[in-house]
């Protein structure tokens, strides 16, 4: 399951999943496509798999993907200001998880977000969430928190899909909370 | 024919095209969210078969088939603000574009997948007839649509149930999945047309109108 968030990762991904010989779930976001600018190289040599960090920081991981990971990179900035040194992390593809990475981010900083697109409930953010809190308990300083969509259907007047949709301020009101716990 | 019956369906036939002429500008603009869809030159059937409705009747109307609404009791009002996502229409901002729906005067809201509707408004005149109010389900597809296995299968669940169920074939000859040449879309309905008419489907009545007459329809 992949979910690239740039233009770049949208290319390598893609090739990678043509060429991988099980089915790929592919995510993108419409959002994105007139987002974000870059070049599209289609390799088939590129492991289906990995995360990146994004920026690097000490106090607090803040887990993303696809669109969000824009949102997440904007918060971070934002709280940069405050003094607060965030990690933002790209999943660039859900299953499987490079869990390794995005493990020992969280015991580096002992601080975990997640900022997405999804529902925080029952979703993605509610998966890794569980995961950090249970094989990294005895790491974390704060409990794990998750920002996504509020938990109704999507509308479609652009006001309340506003709303709905995670925000930079919901994002950096959350990083805070977990930062200051 | 029917003097009253002309005036009433030239009367729906002309706002559909003025509500959906001045949509399509808003889309043009860039005013209007998302996409437009309209039933151009295909209002008619819509119209005719809106106003054979009964009272509790429920219709599920696809694209082209938006006059429905209208015909129902939704004001062109009601039908802009829910196109452009404002409050007051009859979705709450909460839906929009041709998923419009007014359940308390027997429109249901169409999902994009064709004919998925059939069942679901078969559905819905089922369970009103069997808490005893008589009310028919109008359901439409085209002919691309009916090509589709759910087409078949409400045709048969339909007549196995005995169902109040009308079924509008709008026989454009389009369909999407229909590449020209390859496959003709109408070929389907003839196939439709020997289905119904078999020995083994008798409570399935067919009839077949001209569908730019709405009187007709």
């Amino acid at each position: 399951m992949c979910a690239p968030a740039t233009a770049e990762d949208a290319g390598l991904l893609l090739g990678a999943a043509i060429a991988d010989p099980n089915p790929v779930m592919f995510f993108e976001q419409k959002s994105l496509y007139t987002k974000v600018k870059g070049s599209l190289t289609y390799t088939a040599d590129k492991p289906l798999f990995g995360a990146v960090v994004r920026r690097h920081g000490g106090d607090v991981t803040i887990l993303s993907y696809g669109a969000a990971l824009h949102l997440a990179l904007e918060a971070a900035d934002t709280l940069a200001s405050e003094g607060i040194d965030c990690e933002v992390i790209d999943l660039r593809v859900l299953c499987p998880l490079d869990w390794e990475m995005l493990a020992a981010s969280v015991r580096k900083t002992s601080r975990c977000v997640v900022v997405h697109e999804d529902y925080p409930d029952y979703g993605v953010g509610a998966e890794l969430t569980a995961r950090v809190a249970f094989q990294l308990f005895t790491d974390l300083d704060a409990p794990p928190a998750r920002v996504g969509s509020c938990f109704w259907p999507i509308p479609f007047s652009p006001p309340l899909e506003d709303e709905t949709l995670p925000s930079v301020e919901r994002a950096t009101d959350a990083i805070r909370r977990v930062a200051r716990f | 024919m029917d003097a009253e019956l002309l005036r009433t369906a030239g009367h729906w036939l002309h706002l559909i095209r003025a509500i959906e002429e001045a949509g399509r500008r808003l889309y043009l603009q860039g005013r209007l969210p998302g996409s437009f869809y309209d039933g151009r030159g295909q209002e008619a059937t819509a119209v005719g078969s809106a106003l054979a409705m009964e009272e509790d009747d429920v219709a599920c109307p696809l694209i082209r088939d938006m006059a429905v609404h209208l015909v129902r009791g939704v004001t062109p009002s009601e039908f802009l603000r829910h196109y452009l996502g404002k409050s007051g229409g009859p979705m709450e901002r909460r839906d929009g574009n041709i998923h419009l729906g007014a359940f308390d005067r027997g429109t249901i809201p169409m999902i994009s997948h064709l004919p998925e509707m059939l069942p679901v408004g078969m559905g819905v005149a089922l369970s009103r007839s069997w808490r005893g109010v008589p009310s028919a389900a109008l359901g439409f597809s085209g002919d691309g649509a009916s090509c589709g296995g759910v087409f078949h299968e409400t045709l048969n669940l339909a007549a196995v149930w005995n169902a109040p169920l009308v079924v509008v074939v709008e026989r454009n000859r389009c369909g999407q999945d229909a590449l020209s040449g390859t496959r003709r879309p109408s070929r389907s309905w003839f196939v439709h047309l020997r289905l119904v008419a078999s020995p083994a489907a008798p409570s399935i009545r067919k009839t077949r109108k001209r569908g730019s007459s709405a009187p007709r329809v």
